[in-house]
C-alpha cells in the first residue's frame, strides 16, 4: 500500500463544541493509483488532504505512508519525508511574491536534505514550466501572472522534487476548460509513466471520471463511491 | 595644763594633718570623676541632619540604673546643612561641627548657650564628613565619605581653620581615631565594613580588622585609650539589628559585641569617664515610620540597656513639628560628644 | 534557492517598510558608535595631554583656578599672577620633586597666512620638564634670547622670524602634536625672554604695554615624588602657601571624566530608550509580517522547510535588515562625528584626537553587531511562534 490511514479523526473547537471535520475516514490506495474526493464544501475535504500528506495530526488514527508511520515522525523527519516522497497543489494561488515562476517552482529543491546541483533544477525547472505553457514566462513573478498561470506553475512545482505521491486540492479550478484539459491530460501522463499516486479532492467531474476510485465525502465521513 | 595643753596641740595637728589630707585628696580628684553617689550628670552634643545640632542633659542613676534626660536646646546652623560629624576640643570648651559642604564651625560651649564663633569652608567640594577625632597633636581629623580619605585640619586659629593633608584612602569612610601615643592611625570604612590601622609616621597599614557585612559607623576610644567602641548597623539591609563592639587596641582583636536589636542603627559611643556606661547614638530605623533617634545608655558590666532618650520625635512632637523625611536630610542624629559633670 | 536569498527578497518586498526599519537601527547604531568613539577621543586626549605635560600639580593665584582649569582641559592660558616666590616656596614643600615656573603674557593673535591664535608662554628651560620633553629635535644650544620654540599650530618654519611687541624673536625648534591648544598654540621662549619683551613693551612707544610687573609668574607646574598623591601635594602647598590654589591635574581629568561620563548616561540612556524603542518597533513591525505572511510560511512548510529553516527566514530577514541599518549608522554617525566635531568641541571647551583605528574598528565592529542583535532579538518571539505552527494551521489562518 502506498497510503493506508485508518480511523482517522480530527476535531476542530467550534464556539463551546467540537467539530469533526474528518471522522472516522479510512483511506488507502497502491503506488499509482488516481484517487479522486468530491464533496460539498466544508465536508472535511481539505482536512483530510492535509492529513494524508501530513500538514496536521489527527486526534485519533494511524497513516502509513509507503511503510513509514508519518504520524511516529518528530516534525523534521516529517518536514523530510514530506520533502522527499510527496508533493501539494493547493486550492489557492501558492506562490512565493518575491520569487519568479522559476525559482517557484525550484523552490521544494532549497529543503531538500540531499540538494541537487542548481543547474540541474534550474533545467528540470523551465521543462515543468515548460510542460505547463508557461516557457516564456520563467522570470515572471507572480503578480504579473493570471490566476490560471500561477496555477500551472504551482503545478510544475509540484513534480520538481519527483515525489510519488501527488495531493491536489482543487487543482484546476482556476483555469479554463482547454487548460484544464491540457492539466487533466498532464497528470494522466505523469501517473501512467512515472507512476506517481494521485490523490485529488475535486469539484470537477471530468476530473473525478478520469480516477480508477472515486470517494465521496459528507460531513467528515468518507465513503465510496 | 601644760599637759593638757600638750594633749592639745597633738590633738590640733592631727586634725590639722587629718583636714590637709582630705583637702589634698578633694584637690587631687580628677575633674571628670562621677559625682559622689553614683550619679553621672552631664550633656551631650549631637549632630543631626536636620541642620541643627542638640545639646541634651543626661542623668544616670547608677544606683537605680535608671537613666532620666531632656533636650536643653538646639543649634541651628546658619546654612541650615546637615552633619554626621562632631568632635569635642581638648579642653572641652569648643564643639567642631563640620556640615555635609565641608564648612568647619567652631562652636563655643563654655557659656551657657552654644555660639558659632568660626565658620569656615576648608575645600570647595562636599566632602560628607562623616566621623571626626580631635587628635593628640591637636590637629582636627575628619572622614570623607564622598572621598574615602581623612581630612586633616589645622584649627589652631578656628577662623582660619585650614586643610593641611588629605590621606588614608579607602572607599567609604565613617571612624577615624588617633592612639594617645600618636603612632598609630585606626580608620573604620563603612562600605568595606572593616577597620584599618595605619603607622602614623609611615602611613602605611599595619592591620586591617574585618567585620564583614555590616555598615560600620563611629568609633571612639576608652577614656584610657586602651579599646576601641565600634557602632555598627548590624546589616547592609535595611533591616537594622545595631550593635557596638569592642576592640582590644594592642592586640586589635573583637573581645566583645553589644546587640541592641532589630530597629536600632549604632551610629556613635560615647562612654562615661569610668567606661562604666555606654551611651549609644542610635537611628530607629525605618527612619520613615519611627523619624526618630534615641540615646540608649548600656551598663557595661552587665552588658544591659538601662535607659533611652529620645532626641527627634518628642521634641518635634513636642514643638508640632512634622519633618519630611528626604536623602540628605533625614530625622535623625549621628555623631554625639558628652561633658561630663 | 539558499534561504538568504529569500530573506534578501523579502527585505526588498516592502522596501519602505524597510528602509525605516533599517533607519531606527542605524540611529542607535550611530549614536553607540559616534557616542564611543568621540568620547574616547576626548578621553584619550585629556590623558595624553596631562600625561605629557607630566606635572601633577599646576599652581595658580588663588581666584584663578577655574581659568587654569581651562588651561588643562581647553589649552587656552590665562594671564594671571602671582609674585615669582612662589616658585622657590613651592621646591622646599615636602613631596615636591621639582617645579618649573611659566609666564603668560597676554594673547596675542598671529598673522601670517591665516589668522591662528597664539599664546606667549615664558618658562625657565633649566627646570623645565613639561614643554622641552616635545620637542621634536633637541635644541642644539641652549635656548637664548629672542629664541622661540613653537606648538604643532602655529604655521612657521625653524629659523623664521616673528615679531611680539616690537621683540624680534626667532623660531629654532618647534613641538609634537598634542591636542592640547595650550602646547599646539603655544610660543615659547625663556622667562628672560619674557621679562625683557614686558620691559621693551613699557618702553617701546610704537607697540601696546604689557602691563604685568617683571617678579610675577603666573603657574608653577610640580612634580611630586611618587609616594605623594596629588591631591596631598595639593593640600600641602595650599596650606604651606597663602593666596595660591594647587590644581591636580589628576582633579581635573576627573572632573572631566565625570563629566564625560554624565554625558555618556545621557547617551547610553537615550541610546538603551532608543533600543528598546527599536526593539519593540521590530517586534511588532515583525509580528504583523509574519502575520500577514501565515500563508506562505505554512506552504514553505508543506514543501518541506522544517521549523527551524521558518525561524532562520524570519530572523535572517530582520538580522540583514538590522545590519544594514547598522551599517548606516557607523557610516552616517561617522560622517556626522567628522563634520560636527569641531564645533562641538569648541562648544563644550575639549581637546580631541581621534581614537587608535583600532578603537574605532572594535566600536564599529560592536555597534554593527548590537545592530545585528538588535534585529535577531527583536524577532525571537515572533519567528518562534511562526515556526511552531502546524503547516495546515498556518495555511487555514492564513487564509
Amino acid at each position: 500500500m502506498m497510503i493506508n490511514a485508518q480511523n482517522l479523526r480530527k476535531t476542530y473547537r467550534a464556539d463551546r463544541e467540537r467539530l469533526a471535520a474528518v471522522d472516522g475516514a479510512v483511506f488507502s490506495c497502491r503506488k499509482g493509483d488516481y484517487v479522486s474526493i468530491v464533496g460539498h464544501s466544508g465536508s472535511g475535504k481539505s482536512t483530510l488532504l492535509s492529513l494524508l500528506g501530513g500538514l496536521t495530526r489527527p486526534d485519533s488514527g494511524s497513516i502509513v505512508i509507503d511503510g513509514t508511520d508519518i504520524l511516529a515522525l518528530s516534525d523534521n523527519d516529517l518536514a523530510e519525508f514530506r520533502n522527499r516522497k510527496l508533493n501539494f497543489i493547493f486550492q489557492f494561488a501558492s506562490l512565493m511574491p518575491t520569487l519568479t515562476a522559476l525559482e517557484n517552482v525550484i523552490l521544494p529543491t532549497a529543503f531538500s536534505p540531499d540538494p541537487r546541483p542548481r543547474q540541474e533544477t534550474a533545467r528540470e525547472a523551465a521543462e515543468l514550466l515548460a510542460a505547463v505553457g508557461l516557457q516564456d514566462k520563467l522570470k515572471a513573478y507572480p503578480g504579473q501572472l493570471s490566476g490560471g498561470q500561477q496555477r500551472r506553475v504551482a503545478i510544475a512545482r509540484a513534480f520538481i522534487n519527483h515525489p510519488q505521491i501527488i495531493l491536489a486540492d482543487e487543482p484546476t479550478g482556476d483555469l479554463d476548460e482547454e487548460t484544464e484539459a491540457e492539466m487533466i491530460e498532464l497528470f494522466r501522463r505523469i501517473n501512467r509513466e512515472r507512476q506517481v499516486t494521485f490523490v485529488v479532492v475535486t469539484h470537477n467531474s471530468a476530473m473525478a471520471a478520469e480516477a480508477q476510485k472515486m470517494l465521496i465525502m459528507r460531513n467528515g465521513v468518507l465513503q465510496e463511491a | 595644763m601644760i599637759g593638757l595643753k600638750g594633749k592639745g596641740i597633738r590633738t590640733a595637728t592631727v586634725v590639722a594633718a587629718t583636714a590637709m589630707l582630705g583637702l589634698g585628696a578633694f584637690l587631687a580628684m580628677p575633674e571628670d570623676a562621677p559625682a559622689a553617689g553614683k550619679i553621672y550628670q552631664g550633656k551631650l552634643y549631637s549632630a543631626t541632619r536636620g541642620g541643627h545640632m542638640v545639646f541634651t542633659n543626661i542623668t544616670i542613676d547608677a544606683d537605680r540604673q535608671m537613666v532620666s534626660g531632656s533636650i536643653a536646646g538646639r543649634m541651628p546652623l546658619p546654612n541650615n546643612d546637615g552633619a554626621d560629624a562632631i568632635e569635642l576640643s581638648h579642653d572641652k570648651k569648643t564643639i567642631y561641627y563640620p556640615t555635609w559642604d565641608s564648612t568647619l564651625y567652631t562652636v563655643d560651649i563654655s557659656g551657657d548657650e552654644p555660639k558659632v564663633i568660626a565658620e569656615k569652608k576648608w575645600m570647595k567640594e562636599v566632602s560628607k564628613s562623616c566621623g571626626s577625632h580631635m587628635g593628640p597633636d591637636g590637629k582636627l581629623y575628619l572622614t570623607s565619605m564622598s572621598f574615602g580619605d581623612i581630612h586633616v585640619l589645622d584649627v589652631d586659629n578656628p577662623k582660619e581653620a585650614k586643610l593641611m593633608d588629605r590621606l588614608y584612602k579607602t572607599t567609604y569612610l565613617c571612624g577615624v581615631q588617633v592612639t594617645a601615643n600618636k603612632d598609630e592611625v585606626w580608620t573604620t570604612d563603612m562600605k568595606e565594613s572593616a577597620l584599618y590601622v595605619y603607622d602614623a609616621k609611615t602611613h602605611k597599614q599595619k592591620n586591617k580588622i574585618e567585620i564583614g557585612g555590616e555598615f560600620l559607623h563611629r568609633a571612639r576610644w576608652s577614656p584610657n585609650g586602651e579599646r576601641l567602641y565600634q557602632a555598627s548597623t548590624g546589616s547592609m539591609s535595611p533591616d537594622a539589628n545595631g550593635n557596638f563592639r569592642i576592640i582590644d587596641a594592642k592586640s586589635k582583636k573583637i573581645t566583645d559585641k553589644i546587640v541592641l536589636g532589630p530597629n536600632y542603627d549604632a551610629h556613635d559611643v560615647v562612654l562615661t569617664p569610668d567606661e562604666k556606661y555606654a551611651i549609644v547614638a542610635v537611628r530607629r530605623v525605618p527612619a520613615k515610620e519611627f523619624k526618630d533617634s534615641e540615646y540608649v545608655v548600656f551598663n557595661l558590666e552587665t552588658k544591659k540597656s538601662i535607659g533611652t532618650i529620645s532626641m527627634c520625635a518628642g521634641c518635634h512632637n513636642a514643638n508640632g513639628v512634622d519633618p519630611e523625611v528626604k536623602p540628605g536630610r533625614e530625622v535623625f542624629i549621628c555623631g554625639a560628644q558628652a561633658v561630663w559633670k | 534557492m539558499p534561504i538568504i536569498a529569500l530573506a534578501l527578497k523579502n527585505i526588498r518586498r516592502k522596501l519602505s517598510r524597510s528602509i525605516a526599519l533599517a533607519l531606527a537601527v542605524a540611529l542607535v547604531a550611530g549614536l553607540l558608535f559616534a557616542g564611543a568613539v568621540s568620547l574616547k577621543g576626548v578621553t584619550t586626549s585629556i590623558g595624553l595631554g596631562s600625561q605629557r605635560l607630566g606635572a601633577d600639580l599646576m599652581i595658580v593665584p588663588a581666584g584663578h583656578e577655574e581659568q587654569a582649569r581651562t588651561t588643562m582641559i581647553a589649552g587656552r592660558p590665562s594671564a594671571s599672577y602671582m609674585p615669582a616666590e612662589v616658585f622657590d616656596k613651592v621646591l622646599g614643600i615636602k613631596g615636591v620633586k621639582r617645579a618649573s615656573p611659566q609666564i603668560f603674557l597676554s594673547l596675542s593673535t598671529f598673522q601670517c597666512c591665516s589668522p591662528v591664535d597664539a599664546f606667549l608662554i615664558g618658562f625657565d628651560p633649566e627646570n623645565d620638564f613639561t614643554v622641552t620633553p616635545w620637542l621634536k629635535d633637541k635644541l642644539a644650544k641652549p635656548l637664548g634670547r629672542n629664541e622661540i620654540i613653537i606648538g604643532r599650530s602655529i604655521p612657521v618654519q625653524i629659523g623664521d622670524q616673528m615679531i611680539f611687541y616690537g621683540q624680534t624673536m626667532t623660531v629654532v625648534g618647534y613641538l609634537a602634536d598634542t591636542g592640547f591648544d595650550y602646547i599646539d598654540h603655544g610660543i615659547f621662549m625663556t622667562l628672560d625672554s619674557a621679562r625683557a619683551m614686558i620691559r621693551e613693551s613699557r618702553n617701546n612707544d610704537e607697540t601696546a604695554a604689557i602691563e604685568v610687573g617683571e617678579d610675577v609668574i603666573s603657574t608653577v607646574l610640580a612634580q611630586l615624588e611618587p609616594e605623594v598623591t596629588p591631591e596631598r601635594g595639593a593640600v600641602f602647598v595650599e596650606y604651606e602657601i597663602e593666596g595660591v590654589r594647587a590644581i591636580a591635574s589628576q582633579d581635573v581629568i576627573g572632573a572631566i571624566k565625570n563629566q564625560l561620563f554624565t554625558l555618556l548616561r545621557m547617551i547610553v540612556g537615550i541610546g538603551l530608550a532608543l533600543w528598546l524603542v527599536t526593539i519593540a518597533l521590530i517586534a511588532v513591525v515583525f509580528s504583523m509580517v509574519v502575520n500577514e505572511r501565515q500563508r506562505e510560511i505554512g506552504l514553505l512548510r508543506s514543501l518541506g522547510a522544517k521549523r527551524r529553516t521558518v525561524f532562520a527566514l524570519i530572523t535572517l530577514e530582520a538580522g540583514i535588515l538590522a545590519t544594514i541599518g547598522g551599517l548606516a549608522g557607523v557610516a552616517g554617525g561617522g560622517g556626522l562625528l567628522l563634520l560636527w566635531k569641531n564645533p562641538l568641541l569648541a562648544a563644550f571647551k575639549l581637546p580631541y584626537l581621534w581614537p587608535e583605528p583600532e578603537f574605532i574598528a572594535a566600536a564599529a565592529i560592536l555597534a554593527l553587531l548590537a545592530a545585528t542583535a538588535t534585529g535577531v532579538i527583536a524577532v525571537l518571539y515572533p519567528a518562534f511562534s511562526c515556526s511552531r505552527l502546524e503547516p495546515y494551521e498556518a495555511i487555514r489562518q492564513g487564509e
